[in-house]
């Protein structure tokens, strides 16, 4: 079953530039593909395109079977929270601490204010070396445990697709080994994975698609 | 381009833009007015910390003020109509025109760039995206506790404005005048009525939503480059205190007339 499904997509709205041209992409369980563009800003719009935060002119998003209507943004937003999406354009809330940004959604889900973090998100922190650091704010942090805290925010999610800007340098060399771990941990559970990368090593031994999106044009490589 | 053509491509934009601000407060009405059971909790939190930082921070500034233009209202006006009517002036000047006139004002030098730039940075640095990647409505969680955290420090202030201008006019008359305090207490007594009081209250409502739509219409729409955020904030400056002055006049004339 296709998992997720953009048919004849047209964008952005406006005359923006980068613009990508009309195009089709479907993604099942367990397929990781990895994109190849030579142009960072193509990949950003398509990955906005898939997190459904680029808002197509023309075109039909599938999530899950289910048709996402554009014109009632409260609509997407469910769908929104299930895409984990890790990015350098991917950030933290400035006015709050760490600890207020990795609890954020939860707050705002469940009503509660509560400051509490759950012990496994706990546990990735101090993985990651920011547990000492939970109650600082963004600015007082340096960017890798910036990008850390982003990372664990967005894998603790319920997710249902995994956007990643090139993985390997992402956290730098020192967090990839557990950064590598987490993601094929999802990928393993058949979480549908798109991701840039120019580590051949990487690319090689996770995906198993690869499309190629030049000049604003998508096609899959066979 | 001939100048007919110039005003009429003005005109249009400019039209455009009021139907914009004005769809955009009808989504933030209807949103007010629907309460998504989502996000409550933390929506009226944000909402006090609005309160506070509008209303409780701006007291420092308003009572001072107030207290200027109090007295020197009265001061010019004491020897303009010879100390007659000097309650009944009070009230039509201060109560009705200037209270809520200068209180949106002080919001606007004070809030709204403050809202506009706060917002600005959040786009540009993609703090938006952010929350809605975490399922959180950006109107129901930006914007809303604006409204209502504005709109309250608005109304607070207007009364604040109000008895300290009259208080600040008291000592003035107490001061430097001869006419007898007591007088000039029953001349405001006898002037203000419930009318006074609830068309200034309605102008604080309308400058309270106008000023928050503005500054966040104008702060959500900056893009990318963090130099649309300067522009933004003078525009919705500007716009915020002329759309206030507009109203103020359009509902002076609505009750007074």
């Amino acid at each position: 079953m296709k998992w997720i499904e953009l048919e004849d997509y047209v964008l952005p709205v406006s005359g923006e530039s980068p613009r990508l041209e009309r195009f089709s992409f479907s993604i099942s369980k367990g397929d990781v593909c990895w994109l190849d563009t030579g142009v960072t800003e193509y990949a950003h719009l398509f990955f906005k395109a898939l997190a459904t935060l680029a808002y197509p002119l023309e075109g039909r998003y599938h999530f899950a079977g289910e048709r996402l209507d554009f014109l009632k943004p409260d609509s997407i937003l469910p769908v929104k929270k299930t895409i984990g999406y890790i990015t350098t354009h991917s950030a933290l809330i400035s006015n709050r601490s760490l600890r207020e940004n990795l609890t954020l959604m939860r707050n705002y889900a469940d009503n509660d204010l509560s400051a509490r973090i759950d012990d496994e998100t706990f546990d990735l922190c101090r993985h990651f070396s920011i547990a000492d650091k939970i109650d600082l704010r963004p600015e007082d942090l340096e960017q890798a445990d910036m990008r850390s805290a982003i990372v664990i925010r967005e894998i603790r999610k319920a997710t249902r697709l995994l956007l990643l800007e090139k993985p390997e340098i992402y956290l730098g060399h020192a967090g990839f080994f557990l950064y590598d771990w987490l993601l094929r941990s999802l990928m393993d559970k058949g979480v549908p994975v798109v991701f840039t990368s120019d580590d051949k090593n990487f690319i090689d031994s996770v995906s198993n698609r690869a499309l190629v999106l030049h000049d604003g044009r998508l096609h899959e490589r066979q | 381009m001939s100048i007919t053509r110039l005003i009429g491509r003005r005109t249009i934009r400019s039209f455009s833009h009021i139907t914009t601000l004005l769809t955009f407060a009808s989504m933030l009405l209807r949103m007010l007015y629907r309460r998504p059971g989502e996000g409550r909790t933390l929506v009226r939190r944000v909402a006090l910390e609005q309160i506070y930082y509008t209303a409780v921070q701006a007291l420092f500034v308003i009572i001072p003020v107030a207290l200027i233009i109090g007295s020197a209202i009265i001061i010019q006006f004491s020897k303009l109509s010879g100390q007659y009517d000097l309650g009944n002036i009070a009230v039509i000047l201060i109560v009705r025109e200037l209270g809520p006139a200068i209180t949106a004002l002080l919001i606007i030098l004070r809030s709204a760039t403050a809202v506009t730039i706060e917002t600005g940075y959040m786009k540009v640095l993609h703090e938006i995206d952010a929350l809605e990647m975490s399922g959180i409505n950006v109107l129901w969680f930006i914007c809303i506790p604006r409204l209502v955290g504005i709109t309250t420090a608005i109304l607070f202030l207007f009364v604040v404005f109000d008895i300290v201008a009259i208080i600040g006019g008291y000592a003035v008359v107490w001061t430097v005048t001869y006419l007898p305090v007591g007088n000039f207490l029953r001349q405001i007594a006898g002037a203000i009525t419930v009318a006074d009081i609830a068309v200034g209250l309605f102008k604080a409502v309308c400058f309270g939503i106008t000023i928050t739509v503005t500054s966040t219409y104008h702060g959500l729409n900056v893009q990318k480059q963090i130099t649309e955020i300067p522009v933004a904030a003078s525009r919705a400056a500007v716009e915020c205190f002329f759309y206030c002055l507009v109203i103020n006049v359009l509902i002076s004339a609505l009750f007074y007339l």
